[in-house]
């Protein structure tokens, strides 16, 4: 399981939610759907990975970062 | 799971658990060019599988190469790897290899397998900074308010005066003098100006009376700052014009403050916090984003550049640290990584009191969109910081940030632009430095009079 983000081609952003409806179908456990911004966060089993790229109107499936400060006693934040 | 839309200006939704890993980014920097093991970092291209990365490998000449996914759980036992040409990592695309110079040229001009870069594997070392360092500044800083007291400079611009060296003044932090913050009438009134960091001190003293609107987006967690960071950002975007008892160290001091609490107490958060808090800010009409937050990694992630590029059509600037990866006195220029490598979010590099380039502010990657765009103080910034301390002096391309977007909220103020018209604005209006653009971009940002 990766928790994911996908992002929504633009001539897809006003169905967003019937995209995301897809991804669900698709085996996503969909957590947010981003609609400002045309992005949906969730998660999904490895072997499920490749079909979310093959819906209609996503244009990226991407592995989630992690952001990372210094302490806050470091001099260089 | 629930669904949860976040597309009503009013709505925020606090964020199911999601997976932490641990970061490899930030608190680790490239050492210098000469600093080098000796083997080959080759990265592809996410599209291909890794049995065409693995192929492509070999056609050079490198026949027998491991990959962690012959390791139970992806726990690469080194000591087994030893003999081998090259070690391919599956997670991450990237294969370390120990490789002839024919081979190596064989990669470099290889069109298979979608390799992206063959670059020397770099020793890495834990950032720290060298001994006895936090004393000397510490005895400089003593010796700096000693001659202020003794013989105040009363806000002189040091530029002015024919010299390029800034220094705080009883009035004013150099950041502002340097940024002209210090001479301009504008306050960012009517301006939504969003931070998202580590949430923000609601108790700090010099912020009573302000509009404040804050939202977490870590679980579990309010938008009280647990760590500082976002309490100084927000103090060198935000803060007051006459803060009692200090000098002024903040920007745009009647804008709208919108605190984001995107990384939580440990500095830490994930995509699904940070683009949870963009798209509030976007939903809630914020002219400006201040990220001082990145990812060391190289490549453009395309949902950065669409957020970007859909936070300008919805009238949105979102403005992002450059990173600390350089380490210039042993040669590493560094390079910007994600979100502020995408084309359509500002990069802010870090200059000093001399308007030099900071030790550890990164280079413009070579990426499209990687480029440095502005540069703002980052060293030795002075502003808020958690009480009881009040007050804190660090450095970073995140002290850098919320100097480019108060002044931003300033620009916004005076202009009445946004979005890509504000991008161009700051960078029309910043100050020319006799330094290169891949490390300043267009220079200095410079508030409006």
């Amino acid at each position: 399981m990766a928790d994911i983000t996908v992002t929504v081609s633009d001539d897809h952003l006003a169905s967003i939610d019937e995209v995301a409806e897809v991804l669900r179908d698709n085996g996503m456990h969909v957590g947010q759907v981003h609609a400002a911004l045309g992005v949906i966060s969730g998660s999904v089993p490895d072997d499920r990975r490749q079909s979310l790229e093959a819906v209609d109107g996503v244009e990226a499936v991407e592995e989630e970062n992690t952001f990372q400060l210094p302490p806050p006693s470091s001099p260089i934040q | 799971m629930t669904l949860s839309r976040l597309n009503n200006r009013e709505n925020s939704v606090m964020i199911p658990g999601s997976s932490e890993s641990v970061d490899a980014g930030n608190g680790v920097t490239g050492a210098g060019a000469g600093e080098t093991t000796g083997r080959y970092v080759v990265v592809f291209a996410d599209e291909d599988g890794e049995a065409a990365h693995v192929a492509a490998l070999r056609a050079s000449g490198l026949a027998n190469v491991a990959s962690s996914n012959d390791f139970d759980a992806q726990a690469l036992d080194v000591t087994q790897t030893q003999d081998a040409d090259g070690v391919f990592f599956s997670e991450l695309g990237v294969a370390v290899v120990t490789a002839e110079p024919s081979q190596l040229s064989s990669l470099q001009s290889s069109d298979r397998g979608g390799i992206l870069a063959v670059e020397p594997e770099l020793v890495f070392h834990v950032l720290s900074q060298p001994r006895g360092r936090d004393y000397m500044l510490g005895y400089r800083d003593g010796v700096t308010d000693l001659c202020e007291r003794l013989a105040p400079s009363g806000g002189v611009d040091a530029a002015a005066a024919g010299t390029t060296s800034f220094q705080d003044t009883a009035q004013f932090t150099w950041g502002l003098q340097a940024t002209a913050v210090s001479t301009s009438s504008r306050s960012g009134r009517g301006v939504k100006l969003a931070v998202l960091d580590t949430g923000f001190d609601l108790n700090h003293p010099d912020f009573v009376g302000r509009s404040i609107t804050a939202q977490s987006f870590i679980p579990g967690e309010t938008p009280q700052d647990g760590h500082g960071h976002g309490t100084h950002c927000i103090g060198t975007s935000c803060g007051p014009k006459t803060p009692v008892g200090t000098r002024r160290y903040g920007i745009a001091y009647d804008a709208d403050i919108f605190v984001g609490k995107v990384l939580n107490n440990q500095g830490s958060g994930t995509d699904t916090n940070i683009l949870a808090g963009i798209n509030w800010a976007v939903a809630n009409r914020c002219q400006v984003l201040s990220m001082s937050l990145g990812a060391d990694v190289r490549q453009v992630s395309q949902r950065y550049e669409r957020v970007g590029r859909r936070a300008l059509a919805a009238g949105s600037l979102i403005i992002a640290a450059a990173g600390n990866n350089a380490h210039r006195s042993v040669g590493d220029p560094g390079f910007v990584g994600i979100p502020a490598n995408s084309q359509s979010i500002m990069a802010v590099a870090a200059v000093d009191e001399q308007l030099a380039v900071a030790n550890f502010s990164a280079r413009s990657n070579p990426v499209r969109g990687g480029q440095i765009d502005v540069a703002g103080p980052g060293v030795r910034v002075y502003s808020s910081w958690l009480m009881p301390q009040r007050y804190n002096r660090i450095s970073g391309t995140s002290m850098a940030t919320p100097h480019a977007s108060g002044v931003a909220a300033l620009l916004c103020e005076a202009t009445g632009n946004v979005a890509g018209q504000l991008w161009s604005t700051l960078t029309q209006q910043a100050q020319r430095l006799p330094l290169p653009s891949v490390d300043v971009g267009a220079g200095l940002v410079q508030a409006p009079q």
